[in-house]
């Protein structure tokens, strides 16, 4: 249930239809934050979706700037 | 009356196709290869420049120093603990050689792979580059516009803006969506002022070692949308890599469009240069796809092949 609201939103703040990638990077950010979002405590939710964002860039940053 | 008119109609109608631009599909360049395969697959994740050598980083863990003149490479893996991965390589003008390892700690390395220091950051970056005699940080930074990047200060650490690059707002995408758009790469440079750019823009920024600006739009490249180009698994770029010659020309790897039938996989098809203004002054398509440009020198660009080897097309 966490899993399919974050994709909902996600989706609805304009991640546009992610494809050949989808089983990649997006869904690892989707469940980074599905766990993410069951840590109890509000400081430690927020670092862990931090945590969550600085792994994606790491995904990505190899096929958007890596040579 | 009617057939002038008509006549005149006819004219317009000539003068107006006269005037529409029609792309030119690019001639071709075949590309020789030299010596390699130097590198295999992997991400080439840094470049230096140390002296006649250039250095690599590949897939994190590896140097490679490749040397033109001699037609000679060697790689050697960096001493980091299993798993460690290194991202970016900056040579500033005193001959050392660093990295970012693990986001948030910079790392003084030797060539031939060990750790002479480390420095803990205290946040992570993104990115690590040189200019002349100082080291240039990119922040992980998610709250754009702000300065792209930050040179160091005496102590070597990240201290105040470099250039007017700043990073862009994106307001239909994810945080993390734009923090990645917002990535800023340097190219080498044998001039006075280095190329850097957004990964989804046909332009790049001029900069010199003051810090001092220009962006500089690139015509004939093709652009994705940021979507595509950050959901796709081997997106087209329009600038992959950049290289300022001595002359001041520019010379961009661009990702352009496979021959049919031709393998998907890492590189670009398309060799551009430009004057210092950003006047096209040639676009060649290659033989093969190329992965990074080594050197342009009066008579040829040298290049990193999609396979690995070293190769060389004459300059145009």
């Amino acid at each position: 249930m966490v899993k399919k609201t974050l994709l909902a939103l996600v989706v609805l703040i304009g991640f546009a239809a992610p494809r050949s990638a989808m089983a990649g990077c997006t869904t690892d950010l989707l469940n980074c934050y599905g766990r993410a979002a069951g840590i109890e405590g509000f400081w430690y939710r927020t670092a862990a979706g931090l945590d969550c964002e600085l792994d994606f860039t790491d995904c990505v940053r190899r096929r958007v700037i890596g040579r | 009356m009617t057939r002038h008119r008509a006549g005149l109609l006819a004219l317009a109608v000539v003068l107006g196709a006269c005037r529409t631009s029609v792309r030119q599909a690019p001639a071709s360049a075949t590309l020789v290869p030299l010596f390699g395969p130097v590198i295999g697959a992997e991400v080439i994740a840094g470049r230096a420049d140390a002296g006649d050598e250039i250095v690599l980083l590949v897939g994190g863990t590896d140097l490679v120093r490749i040397s033109l003149a001699a037609r000679r490479f060697e790689r050697v893996r960096l001493r980091t603990d299993a798993g460690v991965e290194c991202w970016n390589l900056a040579s500033p003008g005193d001959g050392s050689l660093w990295t970012i390892r693990s986001r948030d700690t910079l790392a003084r390395l030797r060539f031939d792979g060990s750790i002479v220091s480390e420095a803990a950051l205290g946040e992570p970056y993104f990115g690590l580059f040189a200019s002349e005699n100082r080291l240039l940080f990119q922040r992980a930074d998610f709250t754009p516009p702000g300065p792209a990047l930050i040179a160091a200060g005496a102590d070597g650490r990240p201290h105040k803006a470099w250039s007017t690059i700043a990073t862009r707002t994106f307001p239909a995408l994810a945080r993390a969506s734009a923090a990645a758009l917002n990535m800023v790469t340097c190219g080498s440079t044998d001039s006075t002022e280095r190329a850097c750019w957004f990964p989804d823009e046909a332009a790049v920024f001029f900069v010199s070692a003051d810090g001092s600006t220009r962006h500089v739009s690139l015509p004939g490249l093709d652009v994705v949308a940021p979507e595509t180009l950050l959901t796709s698994d081997n997106p087209r770029r329009p600038v992959r890599d950049a290289y300022v010659d001595a002359t001041g020309a520019l010379w961009i790897l661009s990702s352009g469009m496979p021959p049919p039938g031709a393998k998907e996989g890492p590189g670009g098809w398309l060799l551009a240069r430009y004057d210092a203004a950003g006047v096209s002054k040639g676009i060649r398509r290659l033989s093969e796809a190329a992965r990074l440009i080594l050197r342009a020198d009066g008579r040829n660009v040298s290049l990193v092949m999609a396979g690995g080897m070293v190769g060389q097309v004459p300059r145009w």
